[in-house]
Formats: structure tokens, sequence, C-alpha cells
């Protein structure tokens, strides 16, 4: 069961050195990749979709690319703060 | 209640007559006038303080302000919505039918004012008599002013009917509508003032805040700021529905309590006959009948304790109505009206709605109620567009307001309300 903290909403803008994964929530399916890659930032919901809790730590910026690039139906980006 | 500065918007001739003529509105009214440059009525409008009307309460000068700004060089478009979904309001097709020139004008006036060509009107489609009256005004106003246009009458003009549901209104939704004819809402940023119609920056206003722009342009921001009773100034249309359902549409004055509310007009409302007020439609919050008849309907100090007058829907519950049935069937209304793009708004709502349905009909499983709260949290803030959010935050006020109530039908396996079994014994639920 996810928990459920206030994620970090899309558009608020982030300050220099910050970094999120950001969800088109249109365009996901709820495949659950992000979920298995980073389980330390990305809970599912009840239905399977991603809850996104908190910014992307500099050391995971590397697994949040590959969850960008294998999301089936790319659905993830990541922002930079600068 | 008896203000001298009221009506505003409804002023003129009866309203047993319909839609007043081009010819009784330039009478009464003058002619649009010349604003000369937009950057001055922008500067008017932000000091009236005016607020838009379409639930969202942005200050309409300042919208104005950021189209106009990026209209320079490719030009803009003005999208009039009078969609209207919000099943619990009238205003603005009751503006649309009684004085569809101070629309116009107001649409004219915004135009002008951010450098648009192009005007869309945005009419519910099942405002059949408003999105007429609207089409006629607009022919009126063309055959009458040939030849010595207002500078605003130089855009064009089209009417687009907007599909039937609660988020074509939706400003991501209309724009999405004219550009493609999908009333769905798209992924923000860019919103609409940045890349709307065509691509091009796009006002999206409401009809009832474009009609108060034809009225400042010609009696100036402080005349629009003489009423108000708190720190919001000015007037609004309300509508407002009583136990029979009937929903009747009045214009007030800025900080008018509910109580005051309750006894306009023919509806006569009571306190002791009320239990809850349901304020800001279906996008709103329950509140406690006593302790919210003084409440004053001022936006800012409403902001302030994390209330809304939302597009200006003031519901009263009968104390007879089970409103834990009530919020039942709004919670199903909102699951279905979910666009059906966004996993947690087309699940989410769904499961809550069937949650909430089964606590109604005092059949709930044991673990519905910790769901509901759960289930609440999860979906906010995770749709393209706030429909979850307005669904989930109508539910949390339910639960806080009628909290008794729902533990009666959850534990206790009762209602108290003579009516509570037979309006649920049919079956509510059917989403696809």
């Amino acid at each position: 069961m996810a928990t459920v903290q206030v994620p970090p909403a899309h558009g608020r803008p982030l300050a220099p050195g910050e970094i999120r994964l950001e969800v088109d929530r249109i365009a996901c399916d709820g495949f659950g990749m992000c979920a298995e890659l980073l389980p330390e930032i990305v809970e599912l919901d009840d239905w399977g979709y991603p809850i996104v809790h908190s910014l992307v730590p500099r050391q995971l910026l590397p697994m949040a690319r590959r969850a960008v690039d294998v999301c089936p139906v790319l659905a993830l980006r990541i922002r930079q703060g600068r | 209640m008896a203000s001298p500065t009221l009506p505003r918007l409804f002023a003129g001739p009866s309203l047993r007559g319909g839609a007043e003529p081009y010819a009784a509105h330039v009478e009464r009214l003058g002619r649009l006038p010349s604003i000369g440059s937009g950057a001055a009525l922008i500067r008017e409008l932000e000091a009236s303080g005016l607020l838009g009307r379409g639930g969202a309460g942005f200050p309409v000068g300042r919208k104005w302000r950021s189209v106009a700004e990026r209209a320079f060089g490719p030009g803009a478009v003005v999208l009039v919505n009078g969609a209207e979904g919000e099943p619990l309001s009238h205003k603005d097709r009751a503006l649309l039918l009684l004085r569809p020139h101070l629309v116009l004008d107001g649409a004219e006036l915004a135009a002008e004012a951010v450098g648009a060509d192009e005007i869309i009107l945005y009419v519910g489609e099942r405002h059949a008599a408003a999105a007429r009256a609207i089409e006629v005004a607009v022919a009126e106003r063309a055959r009458a002013e040939r030849g010595r246009r207002h500078a605003g009458a130089r855009a064009g003009i089209r009417l687009l009917l907007a599909p039937h549901g609660y988020v074509s209104g939706e400003e991501s939704a209309a724009v999405h509508f004219a550009n493609e004819a999908d009333a769905r809402p798209t992924l923000t940023p860019p919103r609409p003032y940045e890349r709307g119609v065509g691509g091009l920056p796009t006002l999206v206003q409401n009809v009832e805040s474009l009609a108060y722009v034809a009225l400042i342009a010609r009696h100036g921001a402080s005349w629009y700021r003489e009423p108000g009773r708190g720190e919001t100034r000015g007037t609004t249309l309300v509508t407002v529905t009583g136990p029979d359902g009937r929903p009747l549409v009045h214009e007030i004055e800025l900080g008018t309590t509910i109580g005051e509310v309750a006894g306009l007009g023919e509806l006569r409302i009571t306190q002791d006959e009320t239990q809850a007020v349901l304020l800001g439609g279906y996008f709103g919050r329950w509140l406690d009948a006593g302790a919210t008849w003084d409440t004053a309907l001022d936006p800012a100090s409403m902001r302030a304790s994390g209330q809304s007058i939302g597009a200006g829907v003031v519901s009263f519950l009968s104390a007879q109505t089970c409103p834990v049935v009530a919020t039942a069937r709004i919670a199903e209304y909102m699951a279905r009206q979910s666009a059906a793009q966004c996993g947690p708004c087309v699940f989410g709502l769904r499961s809550i709605a069937e949650a909430m349905i089964r606590i109604a009909r005092v059949e709930a499983r044991h673990d519905d109620l910790a769901n509901l709260e759960r289930w609440a949290a999860q979906v906010r803030n995770r749709g393209a567009c706030r429909h979850p959010d307005g669904a989930v935050g109508l539910l949390t006020s339910a639960l806080e307001t009628f909290g008794a109530e729902v533990v009666a039908h959850e534990r206790g396996r009762r209602c108290s309300f003579a009516d509570g079994r037979s309006i649920v014994s049919a079956p509510l639920l059917q989403v696809a």
C-alpha cells in the first residue's frame, strides 16, 4: 500500500540542482516499470499508477534516465533546475 | 439585501422580455467606449479587483496582461467561456439569454485590449436558448454597426457548441475543442495564455467576467468597487438551489451572507429546514448549515478559511434528505464525468464512488471508509486537470461535515433519514 506524501507538483519551479521525474498523466498506462527501477522515489497507487513522492537524488539520476527510456508509453521526463 | 446599486448585470428592461435587443442596449448604456490603448483598460480592470467567474477566481486584469504581453506580433484569440458544465450552475446561460450584448461588448473589448483577431463563443450544446440568443445578438450587431465598427468588432466571431460534460469548460479542454474538436483537458503547461487556439496566446474568460468588463469600461473601476461589504469589492451572480431543486439566479453584493441568500426572492429557505449547504457546486464543499449560516460570500475572507464560492453555486440540502446519499450521487456523477484520460482519475474516482454508494446503501465493506480516506489522498493532484481534486475535495468535506451519519451507515447499518433506503435501492453506478 502506497503511503502518500505531497508530491512535488509539476510546474513548480525547481531550485538549481534539483531534479524532478515528471509523469504525463494522460500518457501513463500504469505499466509500473518506473516503480521497479526507482523504488526509492516512486510507489504505485492502488490501481498501479505511479506516485512520485520526492525529487530525484543525484545518485539516482542514471536510473531515472533509464526509467524514462524504458517507459513503454514514453510518459516520463526529467526536469532539472538551473 | 436591498442595495441601491443592484442589479447591475440584470439592469434594464424586464427579464421576462428575454434578450435585451441591441438598440435598447445601446440606448441604455451607449456605444462601446473607445479604449485607446488596451493598456489603460487592463489597468482599470486591475484596479477594479474583478475576479474571474468561471470558478477559479483568477484576477481578470492580470490574465489579460499575460495574454497581451505575449500577443504582440503573432496576435491572439479570445475564447468566451459559456460551457457551464457544472450541473448546479445556471447563471452563465441566464446571462447569455437575457443580456447577450454585455457579453459581446466584453468580448470585443477583450479582443481589442489583448490584440486578438478572433473571438470564439463557446456555449454548452444543451443550452440551446442561450446559444440562439447569442447568435441572434451577433447578427444584430453586424447589421447595426456596418461601416462604423468598433475596433474590437474587427475580430472574426465564431460560435462553438461545447459538448455536454463536466470537464468541457475546463480551459485547456475548451482550447483543445477549438483546435481539434476534442473537449478533453490537455497536459499543462503550456497554459492557454501561453499557447492556445491555433498556437496563439488565448484569453479564456467566463461570460460573466466579460459582462462586468462591459460595465467597468463605461463606468470605471471605482464604480465597480462601490458595493461589497468585505475585502472583495463588487457584485456577483449566484445560482441558488433549494429543496425543490429549482435553480434561481440572483445578483448579490459580495459579502452577502449565506443565510441572506437563503431568503432571497421566492426561496425563503430557513435555517431550521436546512441541514447543510453545498458551496461551489460539485467542485465545492459541504458545510454544516448552522456553522455556515452567517458566513459572508466574500472570496478574500473565504479563501483564508479554505473555502470558495467557485462559480457562484449555493445549494441548500433539506433537513429531510440523507447527506450520505446526496454525496454518493455526486461521487457517482463525478466518476462518470472523468474525461477517462488519467489513471488515478478513472480508477480512483470509480473506486471512491463505488465505496460511497455501498456506504449509502448501508452495505459497506469493512474497509470502505478507511479506503475512501486513503484514496482521496492518493488521487489528489494526480490528474492533468483538476477534476479529481474537485471530486475528492467534496468527498473529504462530506466525511468531515456528516461524519456521524457516515458512521451510522457504515458501522450501524442504518440511515437516519426516512428516504435513505428507498433512494438508493436502484443501482446508481454504471461506470464504463
